[in-house]
């Protein structure tokens, strides 16, 4: 099952009036979209109130959604269009190279074909998160860095990884889920998912 | 196949912690969509009230934004998931239009020819009357078993028409033909002459 029907599965569902459904796709795409909004809004608070508005609007159209495009490129779409409605109701517009970039990042998962203006604490944070990362990957024991990294990076499947590890779905599952569990642990301090938060 | 060497006894426990540690295992199968609809809702329906569940979704999904894209990471922004959630509270719940139930070639076969075979029965029911009375096979069809209907018979109306009228039209009954609709010719014919008498 590809990323995309684990979306669908969501999606299906909020259609059918499942609200705490649509906080898992929240939680799960909110960091792609800052990112993405970052780069039309530069005020960081302006750019979570877009986000939420924007979140909010993709509630309400999503009974008209019917998957002809994956989840985030329909996501992404309403956000830049908020966005934009966002700017021009402030008297202000977005940069006309960054719109292009945007237009084109539609069609990557992570629109790193966007240009970075970082300022000098994210980039400092950006190098703590991958310094953790890469402490925690290095640490796993050899099968479940192979699993998670299939999983992850080359976005294989369960079936397409049991197959290549030769071992059964089931010890992938357990393989992936122990391995997130290990870099989640270098990252929880750095990103705030504390014991006093839900979310 | 191998069982995993490292974590052979992480798929089923029954301890608070196994439980937990167990549910945690299933959102991450959630996350890469190896979860069946059942368990999907299971899940979802826990999270409403399992604060870690939800902290544990949170943190699994960054740690593959994180492997991804360190830079994505760092856009992660604590509590905005409830601040989204509670103003979504305050919107009427989506429903998107559920699909009509399919229904079956047979189901959709049978609809016309079972309107057919009422007609038909409505048919004899009315025209059977009249034509074994004239027709030479009337005895025949005496003999064969008639589907019964149970017919609720309609009020006749009663109309008020002239001994004049009531004498000319018993006189065109006796000459016409027997049709398929007796019983609705004079009123026919009377619709007829009151529209003749009308004109005149």
């Amino acid at each position: 099952m590809s990323e995309r029907d684990a979306d669908w599965q969501l999606v299906e569902r909020v259609q059918r009036g499942d609200k705490r459904a649509f906080d898992l796709l929240v939680a799960k795409y909110q960091r792609k979209l800052f990112r993405l909004l970052s780069r039309l809004i530069r005020d960081p608070a302006e750019t979570e109130d877009v986000a939420q508005e924007a979140f909010i609007k993709a509630y309400r159209a999503l009974p008209n959604f019917r998957g002809e495009s994956a989840f985030y490129t329909w996501l992404y779409r309403i956000a830049i269009n908020t966005a934009k409605n966002y700017l021009v109701a402030q008297g202000r517009r977005a940069p006309t190279q960054t719109e292009t970039e945007i237009e084109d990042a539609e069609n990557f998962e992570d629109g790193d074909s966007l240009r970075t203006e970082d300022t000098p604490d994210r980039m400092l944070m950006s190098k703590q998160v991958a310094e953790a990362v890469n402490r925690a990957i290095e640490r796993l024991p050899e099968e479940l860095r192979t699993a998670i990294v299939l999983r992850e990076l080359e976005g294989l499947s369960y079936d397409e990884i049991a197959v290549s590890m030769n071992c059964p779905i089931g010890t992938v599952r357990s393989r992936i889920f122990r391995a997130r569990e290990a870099v989640a642990e270098e990252l929880r301090p750095l990103l705030e998912t504390n014991k006093d938060r839900r979310w | 196949m191998n069982p995993d060497p490292v974590h052979p006894s992480h798929s089923v426990s029954t301890s608070p912690a196994g439980e937990a540690d167990d549910c945690a295992q299933r959102l991450s199968a959630l996350l890469d969509g190896e979860l069946d609809s059942e368990a999907c809702r299971a899940l979802v329906e826990r999270l409403r009230h399992d604060e870690e569940a939800c902290r544990t979704w949170a943190l699994l999904n960054c740690v593959g934004d994180a492997m991804r894209s360190a830079d994505v990471a760092t856009f992660h922004s604590a509590g905005f998931v409830a601040r989204v959630s509670a103003a979504l509270e305050r919107e009427p719940t989506v429903l998107a239009p559920a699909a009509l139930p399919q229904r079956s070639t047979v189901r959709r076969w049978l609809l016309p020819g079972a309107g057919a075979a009422v007609a038909a029965a409505v048919l004899i029911a009315v025209g059977l009357p009249s034509r074994q009375a004239s027709s030479p096979d009337a005895t025949i069809a005496k003999a064969l078993p008639v589907p019964t209907a149970t017919v609720v018979a309609a009020p006749v109306p009663v109309i008020d028409r002239s001994p004049q009228l009531e004498r000319y039209l018993a006189a065109h009954r006796e000459l016409a033909e027997p049709t398929l609709m007796p019983h609705s010719t004079p009123y026919v014919r009377t619709s007829g002459a009151v529209l003749m008498q009308e004109k005149r």
